[in-house]
């Protein structure tokens, strides 16, 4: 019987293709992403342009690799932000209850209360546009799910008697947090990770898409998207290249997710 | 006169419970209801009762997971409730607790010499005393020193019951709860832990608060035994002493619910209705209501702890 | 003595395997055991043992990647036999389960009442007064004070002890020859334990129901057992009436779990230690599985797996030595 789930395994090997085309996009595209070239302008897809050009004769497959740079640098950063803190305070709040776990969840709690796209929005309105805050925004907008996950573990485990015995003899509270309950905890935690990336993904996309997001001339699927709509006519492939990529890696990230946590049933 | 070296006065612990009602006051779980004892060093002391009754309550409180509401627990004559940090720090270490589910009690993503070396870290020692220490104590207590680099699930129950008595082991106290320690295992195991429990205190002259439900264990390890029910102590006395003239009517229903016990001392004794809830504790004495002996006044008036005979204690109007 | 009548229950060479990744794994390996009318059997061992998977068995309740041959008559039916319809028809009426577990043998989202309401409705064809009038009558049976208002109530707002005696109510309200109960008193307080074995017993004497009990617990089972079957590593290696069990035991396995338990006089004694551990289920030993452990093994016991011998026509064991010890 096959030990990996089959999820597993697709997501694996989606997210790995893609990874590769970003890694090789650091150092080769066949064609310069930014170089205009008016006579090949709206070219369909051929050999020598695999994904056709764009309105200004870009070469597609070259701005696509590009943007995916973004994509996993954007994911991964905002992933790390909401994955730091949100489990950081889910922690302590789990741990520690009392007064303390109910402050923090009223304000997680009133976190999840907006859609998170929302809350990304408002907060780029308020500091602005561009990589860094899109980023920011998003690392946010992730946070609480993290934070109430690890609470949720946190809360069962620190009843157990493994807790009790660290503390019976004297091993720290911050030890016990993060050197004892913490690595119990750890599954649910990157099954969010891996659906937090494809999120985040989604929604700079979204926020690219809105002109709110990456900002040019830093590529980015979502701005691919907006950019393409006025030519759908014209060059449908240059709208529907970016849609598909962005696709391919949330679905890839979702299998990976469901596919650990498969595994998890599995072991039970 | 042997010192004591654990003593216990009037310990209570009250657990408060939120507002239902905005004009009615909170009840209270009054899980310990006002507990003395004292333990001399070198004894196996019992503390036998069934669910609800407290004495996990207990265990916790003296060892310091939870904080009592009420009284005060000695150690050396020292009233450790009153002392300032580092002293309670060097008191946690001299008083140990081993887990009643050991599985439970063992991080299940450490490995054993993981387990082991934490407290040890804790305390600030260096990391060739500690293999030192962790190979010393896997001797003691018979595991092999290949068994350090396993899991929790990748040992047999009796390994990780003894990693668990080693747990408690580990930072030298001299005095030790046993939670439960033989509950869930199976027989031929709970012959060997206790045999191993006792070949312990003989080598580290430990003394030992036993906890268990079962009286034929206790009867067997411990020397005195104090019965529970409901958060107090109903009686108090030598452990062979109390099995062969049990005086208290919980504890004579106890003894003869024992099963597959032939050549009863006593008739086979069935208590109506269950056990009462720590929430709502009967009036008076609280064993009234299941007691075939209660009187009239056993409703309304509670008990107070007499010694009956010598050193033999019980909280009882027959008496 | 117990008369030649045909069985209730006759288990024939009970062999059952799992699929694994490591190939078939046999967690029975091959039993025989007889239930009477009105009798109590005891099957008695320790964790591992394979007695709960033959309690599941009867039942037909192990999962899909089980294997199950030999035979299992039950009133003249070989049960393996039966398809999953005819099965179900037998579970709840013919024979019924209690388990250990309260909280998760009963549904914990379904009112009590219910839940024992739910076997009559499956088997029965009364309607809903007359369902009701027999609940209600049942639950009194089992000793439940004021059963109306009990009706309502969900497992949780229950003590353990009335958890089980509803769970003893299910299992008895449709009159089932042939009760299982796997642990029932395992995890209740002694008091309640006694409780409850007085009414198993009371079942068994009033409404002619036999019974499997099913316990780790020696002293348990010496209680309300009249015939005790000692399970070790898969296999029965004792069948004795109880009380001989208890005074004449004839295998070495069963004399080192009496003699393992603490008893009046053992104060101030080593316990006895069956040394070593029980074999993994994927071991597979030639001779006896208890060999390695026991004090008593001669050269043909590695070899060689006894077969029973007999010491009185009610008493047999699976030792070249049972009855010289």
């Amino acid at each position: 019987m096959d030990k990996r789930s089959i999820n597993l395994r697709i997501g694996i090997v989606l997210i790995s293709l893609l990874f590769s085309m970003m890694i090789v996009s650091l150092f080769y595209t066949p064609f310069s992403v930014t170089e205009i070239n008016r006579e090949e302008r709206f070219s369909p897809p051929s050999v020598r342009h695999l994904l056709g050009t764009d309105n200004f004769g870009r070469d597609v497959l070259s701005r696509i690799m590009k943007a995916s740079q973004t994509a996993f640098f954007v994911g991964l950063v905002a992933v790390s932000i909401g994955t730091l803190f949100g489990v950081t305070i889910g922690a302590v709040s789990g741990y520690f209850g009392g007064i303390v776990d109910e402050i923090i969840m009223r304000f997680i709690d009133a976190m999840m209360a907006f859609p998170s796209i929302l809350l990304a929005l408002m907060f780029v309105s308020v500091f602005g546009v561009g990589l860094r805050n899109t980023i920011v925004a998003l690392g946010i907008m992730s946070i609480p799910s993290f934070a109430r996950i690890t609470r949720s573990g946190f809360v069962q485990h620190k009843e157990l008697d493994y807790v009790r015995s660290a503390k019976v003899k004297g091993v720290s509270n911050l030890r016990i947090m993060f050197r004892h309950i913490l690595p119990n905890v750890l599954s649910p935690i990157v099954v969010a990770a891996t659906m937090g990336f494809s999120n985040a993904v989604l929604a700079e996309a979204a926020l690219s898409y809105l002109g709110l997001g990456i900002q040019p001339p830093n590529p980015s699927w979502g701005r691919m998207l907006s950019e393409s709509q006025v030519f759908i006519t014209v060059s449908p492939w240059y709208a529907i290249a970016p849609g598909i990529f962005i696709t391919l890696l949330v679905l890839g990230f979702n299998f990976l997710g469901d596919g650990i946590r498969d595994m998890r049933e599995k072991r039970k | 006169m042997k010192r004591d070296i654990l003593e216990i006065h009037n310990l209570r612990k009250h657990y408060r419970l939120r507002r239902t009602r905005l004009l009615k006051k909170p009840g209270s779980i009054k899980a310990l209801n006002g507990v003395s004892l004292s333990i001399s060093k070198g004894e196996s002391f019992g503390l036998v009762g069934e669910s609800g009754c407290g004495k996990s309550t207990a265990a916790y409180t003296i060892v310091g997971l939870l904080k009592p509401t009420e009284g005060r627990i000695l150690f050396k004559g020292d009233d450790v409730t009153s002392m300032k940090r580092d002293q309670k720090h060097e008191f946690r270490k001299k008083v140990q607790l081993i887990f009643q589910d050991t599985s439970g009690s063992l991080n299940p993503k450490g490995t054993v010499e993981w387990i082991l070396r934490e407290p040890l870290r804790a305390m600030g020692m260096q990391k060739g005393e500690i293999k030192e220490l962790i190979l010393e104590s896997m001797n003691l207590v018979g595991l092999d020193k290949d068994l350090l680099g396993r899991f929790p699930h990748e040992l047999s129950g009796g390994q990780k019951q003894r990693v668990g008595i080693m747990n408690a082991l580990i930072l030298n106290p001299e005095v030790v709860i046993a939670d439960e320690p033989v509950s869930s295992l199976d027989v031929s195991i709970q012959a060997q832990m206790l045999n191993l429990m006792n070949d312990l205190q003989e080598r580290l002259s430990l003394t030992y608060l036993f906890i268990s439900h079962d009286l034929n264990v206790v009867h067997y390890f411990c020397d005195r035994i104090a019965v529970m029910y409901l958060g107090e102590v109903v009686e108090l006395s030598e452990s062979e002493e109390l099995y062969r003239s049990p005086l208290h009517p919980y504890t004579q229903s106890l003894l003869s619910a024992i099963p597959g016990e032939t050549g009863h001392k006593l008739e086979r004794i069935i208590l109506e209705g269950d056990a009462p809830s720590p929430l709502n504790p009967p009036t008076g004495c609280f064993f009234h209501p299941r007691c075939f002996r209660r009187m009239a006044i056993c409703s309304s008036v509670k008990p107070k702890m007499t010694e009956v005979t010598k050193e033999h204690f019980v909280s009882c109007h027959l008496y | 003595m117990r008369t030649e009548r045909e069985p209730l229950l006759d288990i024939k060479d009970l062999k059952i395997a799992f699929d694994s990744t490591e190939g078939m794994l046999y967690a029975v390996k091959g039993i025989s055991l007889e239930v009477l009318e009105k009798e109590i059997v005891g099957i008695v061992g320790e964790s591992g043992c394979g007695k709960t998977v033959t309690a599941l068995s009867i039942m037909r309740l192990l999962p899909g990647n089980s294997h199950l041959t030999g035979s299992l008559f039950f009133s003249g039916t070989d049960l393996l036999s039966l398809n999953e319809e005819k099965i179900r028809q037998i579970r709840g009426k013919d024979i019924s389960m209690i388990f250990q577990e309260t909280l998760s043998s009963l549904n914990p989202l379904l009112k009590v009442g219910w839940q024992i309401d739910e076997n009559l409705k499956m088997h029965t064809s009364l309607y809903k007064e007359e369902r009701l009038s027999r609940v209600l009558e049942i639950m009194k049976a089992v000793g439940l004070p004021d059963p109306e208002r009990t009706y309502g109530k969900y497992p949780h707002e229950l003590s353990g002890g009335m958890r089980q005696r509803i769970a003893i109510a299910v299992a008895i309200v449709c009159n089932p020859k042939l009760i299982i109960a796997d642990e029932p008193t395992t995890s209740l307080d002694v008091t309640i334990q006694a409780q409850i074995l007085e009414l198993l017993r009371k079942i068994n004497r009033e409404r002619n129901s036999s019974m499997i009990f099913i316990s780790h617990n020696l002293g348990v089972v010496r209680e309300i057992c009249s015939i005790v079957y000692v399970m070790y590593a898969g296999h029965i290696v004792e069948k004795a009436p109880v009380n001989k069990l208890f005074t004449d035991p004839a295998h070495p396995y069963t004399m080192g779990l009496i003699k393992a338990i603490p008893k009046r006089d053992s104060k101030g004694k080593e316990l006895f230690d069956i040394r070593g551990r029980v074999p993994s289920i994927a071991d597979s030993i030639p001779g006896c599985p208890f060999e390695p452990r026991c004090d008593y093994s001669v050269e043909k016991c590695k070899k060689e797996f006894p077969g029973f011998k007999k010491m009185a026509s009610d008493h047999e064991a699976r030792c070249f030595l049972a009855g010289e010890i």
